[in-house]
C-alpha cells in the first residue's frame, strides 16, 4: 500500500488501542495508572502525528507506489477463517478431533497442486495422519503434555 | 581443580553419553518447533531425572537446555518464525539467507555461533562463577531498570528508518504487558472485565502469534509454492569458518560476552542478550546498513549470545541458588528435589557433580556440531513440502504449543489475536519485534520502577537520588544515552561514507520481514 | 461378506463396553489418574514438595499422579481452577494461606475459602526476620531499634504485596513502633539476590526459601510458635520478646462436593505419606519444613486466618 495510507492506517490503529485501554482504566489509581497512562499520552500523540504525516503526504500527490508483492487475499481469508473456528471448537471437540477436521479442511481447500479432487483428498488425508500421529507420538507420550479436552471427547 | 580429572572421566559413562546425544537431539527439536520454548522441554523432562543419579539427571537438562536455545535459530531461519524466544533476532537476516536460497550458510552459521557461544558462557562458569555471581548481585531495582530501559532504546536503532512506528510498536507492546494484575499494588488491571486476563498476556503465546501464526498469514498470502528456494552450495561449511573465524571475530567475542552477563542477571534472559547484541554488532559495523538483508554477522551475533546466555545463567544458580533464567529456575527445582543445595560449597561438597556438569556442557557444545548439522539438514528438507501443508501444519503446532504452556486455552485465543496483529502490523510498518521487545520488558520496567519508588523513602525522597547513588546505574544511562543517539550517528557515517556529497538523503521505510 | 463382519465387530463392541459398564460397579477408587493441579511454576518450592509427595503416594497406591501447572496471578489460577473443577475426586490441588485467604478478598478472585474440601496440611513455613552474615545487626532487637532511631532509613524487603510477608509486615507495625522502607520483590528468589547484593538492609523471609541461600544470610529469629528443627539454635520471635507468628501454610485440597467416602480415601493416604520416615527425611533434605494438620482442623485454621487478614488489612486501609 501507499506510504501515506500506510502511515493514516498504522496512527488509527494505535489510537484505537490506545482509546481501548483508556476506556479501562476507570477505576485505577495512583502507582497503577502512572506507567499506562505515560504510555496512552505517548501513544496518542504518536497517533495523531501519524495520522497527520500521511495526510501531508498523501496531499503532496503521488510518490512511487510501495512494491508490494501481490496477495491472495481470499486464501488469507480462508486459513484465518478456518483458525477461528478450529480453537473455537476445540473445547467442544477435543483437541485430536479438531485438528484432524482443520487439517484436513484446510489442505483440501487450500491446496494449490491442482489435480483431481480424489488426489487432494488423498493427499489431505495422509497429511492429517501423520501430522496427528506426529503430536501424539511427540507430544503426549514422549512430553507428556496435556492436550485441550472437549466436551465430547 | 582436583575435580576435573575424575569429572571428564565420569563424562565417557555409557549412559552419560547416551544421555548427552539424547538430550541435545531432544532439545534441538524441541527448540525447532515453534510454539516449544526451552523451559517447556527442560521442565517436561524434570520427572524423568528423578529415577537417575543427580549426576546423570543434571547432565541431561542441560543438553536438552543448550540443544533448544539452539534450535530456536533452525525455524528462525527456514520460516522466520523463532522457535524459542531467544532466537527473535536471528530471524532479521536468518530469513533474508533463506530467501535468497542460501538457508544452509543461516544455519551453520548459527550453530556454529551457537557453539562458541556455549563455550564462552560455560569457561566463564567454569573459572569465574564466584566473582560474577557477586557481580551480579550489584543489580538491584534502579539498575535493572535502566538495563530494560537500554534494551529498549534499542528499537530506535533497530527502526532507524522509521523510528516514530518503531518506538510506537515498542509502547503498544508495553501497554499489552500492563494486562493482569499490577507489580507494585497488586490490583487486576485491563481485564476487559474477562477474568482469566488477570494472568496477563503471557510472553510466549504473544511472540507465537506475533511472529509464527502471522508469518503462516504471511505465506499462505503469497503466491509462492515453496516457502523459499534452496540452492545448497557446496563448500558453503567452509565459507562460514572463513568468515566466522576472520572478519566476525570480535562480533562473536562481544556477543558472547554480552550473552554470559545478560544471562547472569536474575530476570534478563536470551530473548533480550541477543537483541542487544545484534544492535551492538550493527551499531560497530562498518557498513550498518547491510544488517537485515541476510548478513553472517547478524545471525552470529544472535546465536553467539543466547546461547553464551546458558552458561552466564547456571553462574548464579549454582553459586546462590538465585536462577538467572527461567531454565535456571526449573533445573534448579530439580537439584532442590534431590537435596543438593546450591551455594559456594556446591563446588567442594558436591564437587563432583558440579565439575562434572560443566564439564558436559563443553562435550554438548561440541557434540552439537555434527548432530546439529545432521538435524539441520534434516530440517532443510521443509523447504522442499509444499507451503501449503508447512503454514497449515505450524497452526496447529501453535495450539498444542501455546496450550502446552499453563494449559489454558486464553494463551491459544492470544496467539490468534497476536497473529493478526502481526500480520497487520507487517503491513503497515509497524515493527513486531520492538512490540515484543515492549511485553518482554514491561513487567520487568514497570516492578523495578515502583522499587526505586520504594527505595527512595529511605534516601531522600527523590527517584534520581536512587539511580544517581548506583554507578551502574549511571553507566547504563549513559549507554542507553549514547543508543539514542546512534540512528543519527548512523546516518551521519553513512553520508561521510558517500564521499561528502550534500544532498539530504531521503528517509527510507525500513520494513522487518 | 462386509454386513458380517460389522456385524461381529459391533458385537464385540457392545461386549467390551457391557463388561466396562459392569466392571464399574466393582471399581474402587482411585481407578485412574488423579490431576494434580499446581498453582505455581514447575521447579519452584510447591512442585518440589508435591514432587516428593508423589514419591510416596505410589507406595500405597496404584494410580499415578498427573501434575496439572496452572500458574499465574501468585497461585489464583490455579486455585480457580481446583475450585472449579469436577468433584469427581480426579481432580486434587495444591494450595497456600494465606494467599488463599487474601487473594478473594484483594483480587476479586474466582474462588473462596468455602470452595474446598480440606485434605490436609504438610508444609509450615514459618516467616523469618534474615540479614546478611556481615551485618551489623546481631539480634531481633538491634534491627527494631535501629529502626526506632532512623525512620526510614532501614530498607526492609517483602515478597508480595498482599503476602504472607506484607501480613507479617502490618502485623508487626500494628504492635510495635516499626518506621522502616519497605520494598516489594516479587518472588524468593529476588528477595534473595536483593539482600545479598545490599540493596536491602533486613528481609522477612520464608525459612524454606532462606534455606537455599543460608551460608550467605544469618536468621535472627523464627516467627513461630516454637523452635523449628532446621535450625534449632535460632530462637523464636517470642522469645526474644515480639509476640509476632506469622507462616506460610501448604496443604491439599478436592473441590467442595466431593463424595465423602473418596475425601476419607485421599486423608487415610496423605496420612500415611505424611507419617513415612523416608518421606519426612526427603523432604528435610529438601529443605521444607514439615508439619501435618487434618483436613477438619485446617479448614478452622484457614477460617481464623481470614478473619485475622481482613482485620488486618482493614486497619491498613487496604480493603476497599
Amino acid at each position: 500500500m501507499r506510504s501515506s495510507v500506510a502511515d493514516i492506517t498504522s496512527g488509527l490503529a494505535v489510537l484505537v488501542i490506545a482509546g481501548m485501554f483508556h476506556a479501562q482504566s476507570g477505576d485505577l489509581e495512583g502507582v497503577s495508572l502512572l506507567f499506562p497512562r505515560m504510555l496512552i499520552i505517548f501513544m496518542a500523540l504518536g497517533g495523531i502525528y501519524l495520522c497527520g504525516l500521511g495526510l501531508l503526504k498523501g496531499r503532496k500527490g503521488e510518490q512511487a507506489p510501495q512494491d508490494d508483492e501481490p496477495v491472495a487475499v481470499s486464501r488469507v481469508v480462508m486459513i484465518s477463517a478456518g483458525a477461528i473456528a478450529y480453537v473455537a471448537i476445540i473445547p467442544v471437540l477435543g483437541f485430536y478431533l479438531a485438528s484432524a477436521l482443520y487439517l484436513f479442511g484446510m489442505s483440501m481447500v487450500l491446496s494449490d497442486a491442482g489435480g483431481s479432487t480424489r488426489k487432494k483428498a488423498v493427499a489431505s488425508a495422509a497429511f492429517t495422519v501423520v501430522l496427528c500421529l506426529f503430536v501424539w507420538i511427540g507430544f503426549a507420550m514422549l512430553l507428556g503434555v496435556p492436550t485441550p479436552e472437549g466436551m465430547l471427547f | 581443580m582436583e575435580f576435573i580429572g575424575p569429572a571428564i572421566m565420569h563424562l565417557f559413562e555409557p549412559l552419560n553419553i547416551l544421555l548427552m546425544v539424547a538430550g541435545l537431539t531432544g532439545g534441538i527439536i524441541v527448540g525447532a518447533l515453534p510454539g516449544l520454548t526451552a523451559t517447556m522441554g527442560v521442565a517436561l523432562m524434570v520427572p524423568a531425572t528423578f529415577a537417575m543419579d543427580a549426576t546423570s539427571g543434571l547432565i541431561m537438562l542441560g543438553a536438552i537446555y543448550a540443544g533448544a536455545i539452539y534450535g530456536g535459530s533452525n525455524s528462525a531461519c527456514l520460516i522466520c518464525t523463532p522457535g524459542t524466544p531467544s532466537s527473535v533476532a536471528t530471524t532479521f537476516d536468518g530469513w533474508p539467507l533463506c530467501q535468497a536460497g542460501r538457508a544452509d550458510i543461516g544455519l551453520i552459521t548459527s550453530l556454529l555461533a551457537s557453539v562458541f557461544g556455549g563455550i564462552v558462557g560455560t569457561v566463564f562458569l567454569l573459572f569465574l562463577a564466584a566473582p560474577l555471581a557477586r557481580f551480579a548481585l550489584q543489580f538491584g531495582g534502579p539498575e535493572n531498570f535502566w538495563l530494560c530501559i537500554f534494551g529498549l532504546s534499542t528499537i530506535a536503532v533497530m527502526s532507524s528508518g522509521n523510528m516514530v512506528k518503531g518506538l510506537l510498536s515498542g509502547a503498544m507492546g508495553l501497554l499489552v504487558s500492563t494486562v493482569g494484575i499490577d507489580p507494585n499494588a497488586g490490583v487486576p488491571r485491563f481485564t476487559f472485565g474477562y477474568y482469566p486476563l488477570v494472568q496477563g498476556v503471557e510472553v510466549i503465546p504473544a511472540m507465537i502469534g506475533l511472529f509464527s501464526f502471522s508469518q503462516v498469514l504471511y505465506l499462505i498470502g503469497s503466491y509462492k509454492p515453496f516457502i523459499a528456494e534452496y540452492r545448497p552450495a557446496p563448500g558453503a561449511f567452509g565459507e562460514v569458518v572463513r568468515a566466522l573465524a576472520g572478519r566476525c571475530k570480535v562480533n562473536l567475542m562481544r556477543s558472547s560476552i554480552i550473552g554470559t552477563l545478560v544471562g547472569m542477571l536474575p530476570g534478563a534472559g536470551g530473548e533480550i542478550a541477543s537483541i542487544i547484541s545484534y544492535n551492538e554488532a550493527k551499531r560497530w559495523d562498518k557498513n550498518p546498513e547491510r544488517f537485515g538483508t541476510g548478513v553472517i554477522e547478524g545471525v552470529a551475533a544472535s546465536e553467539s549470545a543466547n546461547n553464551a546466555v546458558i552458561g552466564g545463567s547456571l553462574i548464579p544458580m549454582l553459586t546462590l541458588g538465585i536462577p538467572g533464567s527461567a531454565v535456571a529456575a526449573v533445573i534448579l527445582g530439580a537439584l532442590l528435589a534431590k537435596g543438593i543445595q546450591p551455594g559456594f560449597k556446591v563446588f567442594t561438597a558436591t564437587g563432583d557433580l558440579a565439575y562434572t556438569f560443566i564439564m558436559s556442557q563443553f562435550a554438548v557444545n561440541l557434540l552439537m556440531i555434527p548432530i546439529g548439522l545432521l538435524l539441520a539438514r534434516i530440517m532443510t528438507k521443509l523447504l522442499s513440502i509444499r507451503l501449503t501443508f508447512v503454514a497449515i501444519g505450524i497452526v496447529v503446532l501453535s495450539v498444542i504449543g501455546s496450550y502446552a504452556i499453563r494449559n489454558s486455552m486464553l494463551d491459544v485465543w492470544i496467539v490468534i489475536i497476536f497473529g493478526f496483529l502481526g500480520y497487520f502490523s507487517g503491513r503497515v510498518g509497524l515493527d513486531t519485534g520492538a512490540m515484543a521487545l515492549g511485553i518482554i520488558l514491561g513487567p520487568m520496567i514497570e516492578e523495578n520502577l515502583g522499587k526505586c519508588v520504594h527505595l527512595s523513602k529511605a534516601s531522600g525522597g527523590s527517584v534520581i537520588n536512587v539511580f544517581l547513588e548506583s554507578p551502574i546505574a549511571v553507566l547504563l544511562i549513559v549507554l542507553t544515552l549514547l543508543s539514542l543517539a546512534t540512528p543519527f550517528l548512523l546516518d551521519w557515517k553513512r553520508k561521510r561514507r558517500d564521499c561528502g556529497c550534500d544532498i539530504a538523503q531521503p528517509k527510507e521505510e525500513s520494513n522487518h520481514a | 461378506m462386509k454386513v458380517r463382519f460389522l456385524a461381529r465387530l459391533a458385537l464385540a463392541a457392545l461386549l467390551v463396553l457391557g463388561l466396562a459398564v459392569a466392571g464399574d460397579a466393582y471399581a474402587k477408587y482411585p481407578e485412574k489418574p488423579i490431576n494434580m493441579i499446581i498453582a505455581f511454576t514447575a521447579g519452584g518450592s510447591s512442585d518440589v514438595q508435591a514432587r516428593i509427595m508423589q514419591k510416596y503416594w505410589s507406595k500405597y497406591s496404584d494410580q499415578q499422579w498427573v501434575f496439572v501447572y496452572k500458574p499465574g496471578a501468585g497461585g489464583a489460577i490455579g486455585f480457580g481452577e481446583i475450585a472449579n473443577a469436577r468433584p469427581d475426586g480426579y481432580t486434587i490441588g495444591g494450595i497456600n494461606v494465606p494467599h488463599l485467604v487474601l487473594q478473594p478478598m484483594v483480587q476479586k478472585a474466582m474462588f473462596s475459602i468455602d470452595s474446598y474440601s480440606y485434605i490436609c496440611q504438610v508444609v509450615n513455613d514459618p516467616q523469618a526476620v534474615v540479614v546478611r552474615n556481615d551485618s551489623k545487626f546481631k539480634s531481633v532487637k538491634d534491627v527494631f531499634e535501629f529502626a526506632k532511631a532512623n525512620p526510614g532509613k532501614l530498607k526492609i524487603g517483602l515478597v508480595g504485596p498482599n503476602s504472607g510477608h506484607h501480613l507479617m509486615f502490618l502485623d508487626v507495625k500494628g504492635k510495635f513502633d516499626f518506621p522502616v522502607t519497605e520494598v516489594f520483590y516479587k518472588g524468593a528468589a529476588d528477595q534473595n539476590a536483593a539482600l545479598l547484593g545490599g540493596e536491602i538492609d533486613v528481609m522477612f523471609g520464608n525459612l524454606n526459601d532462606v534455606m537455599r541461600s543460608l551460608e550467605e544470610m544469618t536468621v535472627l529469629g523464627l516467627a513461630a510458635e516454637k523452635r523449628n528443627a532446621f535450625l534449632p539454635d535460632v530462637a523464636t520471635l517470642r522469645e526474644q520478646g515480639f509476640d509476632v507468628v506469622s507462616d506460610i501454610r501448604r496443604a491439599f485440597v478436592a473441590p467442595k462436593g466431593i463424595e465423602k467416602a473418596q475425601l476419607d480415601y485421599l486423608r487415610e493416604t496423605f496420612k500415611k505419606i505424611c507419617d513415612d520416615p523416608e518421606y519426612v527425611s526427603d523432604m528435610k533434605k529438601a529443605g521444607q519444613p514439615t508439619e501435618y494438620m487434618d483436613g477438619d482442623a485446617f479448614a478452622a485454621y484457614v477460617r481464623t486466618q481470614n478473619e485475622f487478614a481482613k482485620t488486618m488489612l482493614q486497619k491498613a486501609g487496604l480493603l476497599k
